[in-house]
């Protein structure tokens, strides 16, 4: 999985939640997540202990996902049953079809999500959408600047919190006074870091060569026609 | 580069500093949004036995759409609003968002509500009426990919209108006041000198 194309890998798992997203079929969906979580855990080098973290939040949207469906689905068989606010109905009728369709969709959401982000790398990622899919150097290189902010803006945030705590203020993650000061910055970052690369001979528009290429191989493609062609096959199959 | 003749033609193309900054000011707001997912997290927990799960998701929605009507307003060209979402559901893609690819996706019809808020003025007014006007629309967008994308359709009405309201509130409260105000406190710093804004409020 890691050595795949990591665009054509984002455009197939697109594809595939688009396709799943058309659909409410569990067994596919259910199979999905399955499949996907097992050959996370199979690729070398993932970090479980960070998979089982990240599956904790994905468990809860699902049980959240799961209970809005039983009490709040339209789909279940519960003619004559009297309704109270927001439609919810006596236990005897809840709607296990909708809470299952809805929370085996976020699992395999979930799955897809997870196989993409522990298999990919950014930089690999933004090189392929660069030369395979026509990104713009200048958003290319742009986004990959800002993005290797993001542990000094993770630190910034709690320095932040840290100078209005002195001084006595409370701050909520998205009051005003906290992120003035971090998107003002951001602004000086973000200038200076296009004058640095502008001033580096950096162009938009001039004829470039990429040090670091990304193949598309056989194995890309194939994978790009396969994972949408077996989900199709599930839907037509499973029923 | 971009200064050439940029003087009385109106200059539509991105400058390299504005991708920047518009990608740092979604990375900033990322970090934000990650510190409120634990808030909202609590809500999710206490809302599931009962089937109102959800609404912490809700209630932070309009955080999504914020790097747009943010980076629409500083900027104030054409497909600002647009290109910022996807670059922000880029960003979060990179930073291994749980959701996976399915968010650029999210993005870019997202980007397209507040597109057409700006677009229906025809780029000229970024004040109260167009910010809440993208604010709305985005949300109303959405709103409908969320019965593709989530299956909203198979909800009950009752529950829906609940859930659109919160939406509602939350993604004015987000993206028209919080950024309105934060970006005009920003112009008024004499940071934002580079920016339609900034020029603005001079």
């Amino acid at each position: 999985m890691r050595s795949l194309n990591p665009g054509l890998k984002l455009l197939a798992t697109v594809i595939a939640s688009l396709m799943l997203s058309l659909t409410y079929n569990v067994p596919v969906n259910l199979v999905v997540a399955a499949s996907c979580l097992l050959v996370t855990l199979l690729t070398p080098g993932v970090n479980r202990r960070r998979l089982a973290l990240t599956m904790v939040p994905f468990a809860l949207t699902a049980l959240a996902f799961f209970t809005t469906g039983l009490f709040f689905g339209t789909a279940g068989d519960a003619s004559g049953v009297q309704t109270s606010a927001f439609g919810q109905r006596t236990l005897y009728a809840t709607d296990w079809t909708t809470a299952m369709q809805l929370a085996s969709r976020v699992l395999a959401y979930g799955g897809l999500g997870v196989l993409f982000a522990f298999t990919s790398n950014a930089f690999e990622l933004v090189m392929s959408l660069m030369q395979q899919f026509r990104l713009p150097p200048k958003f290319a290189y742009g986004v990959l600047a800002a993005y290797h902010f993001f542990p000094v803006v993770t630190e910034e945030f709690t320095v932040v919190g840290a100078a209005l705590k002195v001084r006595g203020v409370r701050a909520s993650p998205f009051s005003t006074k906290r992120l003035l000061p971090m998107l003002a910055h951001a602004l000086e970052r973000s200038e200076s870091l296009a004058m640095a690369m502008e001033s580096r001979g950096f162009e938009d528009g001039a004829p470039r060569r990429v040090a670091f290429r990304v193949p598309v191989r056989a194995r890309d493609v194939f994978f790009l026609v396969a994972v949408p062609a077996a989900i199709a096959a599930g839907l037509i199959l499973l029923r | 580069m971009a200064q050439s003749k940029g003087a009385e033609k109106k200059d539509y193309g991105w400058k390299l500093q504005e991708i920047v900054f518009v990608a740092m000011s979604c990375i900033v707001l990322g970090v934000v949004y990650l510190a409120a997912v634990y808030l909202s997290a609590f809500i999710n927990t206490a809302g599931t036995p009962v089937g109102l799960g959800f609404l912490g998701n809700e209630l932070l929605f309009g955080v999504w759409f914020m790097a747009s009507t943010f980076a629409a307003y500083i900027i104030q060209k054409p497909g600002v609003a647009l290109v910022s979402e996807i670059l922000a559901a880029l960003i979060e893609v990179l930073l291994g968002n749980m959701y996976g690819p399915m968010v650029i996706v999210t993005g870019l019809v997202q980007g397209i509500g507040s597109e057409i808020a700006f677009a229906a003025f025809r780029y000229r007014r970024f004040d109260w009426t167009t910010m809440t006007l993208a604010a709305f629309l985005c949300c109303v967008i959405s709103f409908v990919w969320s019965f593709v994308r989530s299956g909203y359709g198979e909800l009950a009405f009752g529950l829906l209108v609940l859930f659109f309201v919160i939406r509602l509130v939350s993604s004015v409260v987000f993206c028209d006041v919080i950024c309105k105000v934060v970006a005009d406190r920003l112009a008024g710093t004499g940071l934002l000198k580079g920016y339609a804004l900034g020029r603005s409020h001079e």
